[in-house]
């Protein structure tokens, strides 16, 4: 049969028949195709027959046509999340598969369709073979097969297809926002983060980012990955609008409930917290510095915002949000306390608070995940560590240092993780893992430069850079770990872990007719 | 669903019996001769998934042949639009 004839055949009006009449073609061919390939390799007819019929139930194709995803990054829709083994499934290859595009992003090696399948099918193939009783693996995999194909597709496809339909939403949407001012003014209100949101994003993730930090377009390319929409909170503007249009300025008011009600809040499905001590990411003061233009957010402020939402999700009878709070456990709330002679209370660190306290928050130590990462390197030469910043942070930053250390060797005699860190002394001379962290990547790039080439002639060296957007800034050939990255990662693992756990779920919508 | 969904619907229904149909198709092809006999005791199973991994461990790249298939495919479409 030649299937090319077929684009000669009927209407160029009737893209959407001609496209159907073709898939009939390849269905006919594919068909044909298969038995006889097993006709071929000499099947017996019977198991032959089998063969032909397995998965062809109605239910098994319906289930994979679920997978209409416009593309599959952005697609495991909530058909897929609402099913035990497609969430299994889904949690447990996404953390797989993720990590895999991670890796890439750091060797900034693009990811593409082919490369995600690949990793998709050997890790669903992988996870179905523990047991032989998942019956919507075949489903999963066929529906992410016609997503990969979807994506392949150039756009022009389905422009063309659904030409009609299209050029009629798009005029009417185009009259509508020429004619009506207050249209205008809805978008401009979204593109200045003055939306009202409420109920008009769907499931999402609400990220409170502050004035910027590194790891929030990680994030946001991540819960996108999974079909989820990303609400962010902003002190004055947004600059990954493009990314992200939900957004909402909050002008260093993060507990403002009107805020909070038109960024959606009743939708979200969980809560991230960015602290960040101006731009440490990591490492930063055990007293916080709570001037505002120093501090993109507070530990002070992040308890507000816990506190906040979950009152609004108490008012709203809901039940209240897991939050992931990306902060130093270690840090102190500052608190003075007026009365004669000495206090009989003893400051207490966010991490004991958010113990004691709030069971639904969840803490992301990156120091320690970042830790773990130097111990590991450190630990292949066995070095020391020092650390190189800025000369009028050194000694804050030393205090710092030592208290990340210290936890992270209690960590590994407590069997929670492997290679303990030793900070040099002078006997250690220049053999050491010379780690690089100023006070911010401007600083970190110019002091690799200025040092690299002494520091690394007896041990090793390392640059440590916050924000995955300057490593390309970084000279040819240095080495280094990336903050945003791993703060990304592991807020994104933290989040798997829950939702496998049935901990996050979906609010169930009733899809409309 | 409105009326492009429900053709999407279709569209994708259709697709991805296509696939299933080609993936079946795969296998049969990169099978050795000697792996068809133990394929014909693992479909007394009737069970696609065994299938699936028997397959996964008998044709190296099995995924990667797979994603060439549906290329194709995506690249017929193209074509015929």
């Amino acid at each position: 049969m030649n299937e090319n004839n077929l684009s000669e055949v009927g209407t160029p009006v009737d893209r959407l028949t001609q496209l159907q009449h073709f898939l009939d073609v390849q269905e006919n061919l594919a068909q044909s195709d298969l038995l006889g390939v097993l006709s071929s390799a000499k099947i017996p007819h019977d198991i032959a027959r089998v063969y032909t019929e397995l998965a062809t139930e109605p239910e098994v194709a319906e289930e994979a046509a679920k997978f209409s995803l416009a593309a599959l990054g952005r697609g495991v829709k909530r058909e897929l999340w609402d099913s035990i083994i497609g969430r299994t499934i889904v949690s447990t290859t996404t953390i797989v598969t993720t990590a895999e595009i991670i890796k890439k992003i750091i060797a900034k090696d693009p990811v593409g369709p082919s490369e995600l399948f690949v990793t998709f099918f050997n890790n669903a193939i992988g996870w179905a073979g523990k047991t032989i009783e998942k019956p919507e693996v075949i489903p999963v995999l066929v529906g992410v097969g016609a997503a990969v194909l979807w994506t392949l597709l150039p756009p022009m496809v389905w422009g063309k297809v659904f030409d009609r339909e299209s050029r009629k939403t798009i005029k009417a949407v185009g009259e509508e926002a020429r004619k009506r001012e207050t249209r205008a003014g809805e978008l401009q209100e979204l593109v200045e983060g003055r939306a009202d949101l409420a109920g008009k994003v769907g499931p999402n993730v609400q990220i409170d980012v502050g004035k910027s930090d590194p790891a929030a377009a990680l994030l946001i390319e991540l819960f996108h990955h999974l079909g989820l929409e990303v609400v962010t909170y902003w002190d004055e503007n947004n600059p990954l609008f493009s990314m992200s249009p939900y957004w909402k300025e909050t002008r260093d008011d993060w507990t403002n409930r009107k805020t909070l009600t038109e960024g959606d809040v009743r939708e979200a499905i969980g809560s991230i917290i960015l602290v960040s001590n101006g731009d440490d990411v990591i490492l930063s003061p055990e007293q916080q510095d709570t001037k505002l233009h120093a501090q993109d957010m507070t530990d002070n402020e992040a308890l507000g915002i816990v506190n906040a939402r979950d009152a609004i999700r108490r008012e709203m009878g809901l039940p209240l949000l897991h939050h992931f709070l990306v902060t130093n456990p270690r840090g102190k709330i500052n608190i003075g306390i007026a009365r004669i002679g000495e206090a009989p209370y003893d400051a207490k660190t966010i991490g004991k608070i958010i113990e004691e306290n709030h069971p639904n928050v969840h803490l992301v130590d990156v120091d320690l995940l970042a830790f773990k990462e130097i111990a590991l390197i450190a630990s292949q030469k066995n070095l020391p560590i020092e650390l190189l910043t800025n000369k009028d942070r050194g000694e804050e930053y030393y205090e710092a240092l030592r208290l990340v250390t210290q936890a992270h060797n209690d960590r590994v005699e407590a069997g929670l993780e492997e290679h303990k860190i030793k900070i040099a002394t002078p006997e250690d001379g220049k053999c050491t893992l010379s780690i690089v962290y100023g006070s911010n990547d401007e600083d970190t790039i110019a002091q690799v430069e200025a040092t690299a080439s002494d520091f690394s002639q007896e041990g090793d060296f390392i640059a440590i850079i916050n924000d995955p957007e300057k490593i390309t800034r970084l000279p040819v050939g240095i080495r280094y770990i990336c903050i945003g990255n791993i703060e990304a990662m592991g807020v994104f693992n933290e989040f798997s872990k829950l939702f496998a756990q049935g901990l996050i779920r979906l609010p169930q919508v009733q899809e409309s007719s | 669903m409105n009326t492009q969904q429900l053709n999407e619907h279709k569209i994708m229904a259709q697709i991805s019996r296509v696939i299933l149909l080609r993936i079946k198709t795969v296998i049969i092809q990169h099978l050795k001769k000697e792996d068809i006999a133990e394929l014909e005791q693992v479909m007394k199973e009737k069970n696609i998934n065994l299938v699936l991994n028997f397959a996964h461990k008998k044709i190296p790249q099995l995924s990667q042949k797979i994603y060439s298939e549906i290329e194709l495919l995506a690249q017929k479409i193209t074509q015929s639009i």
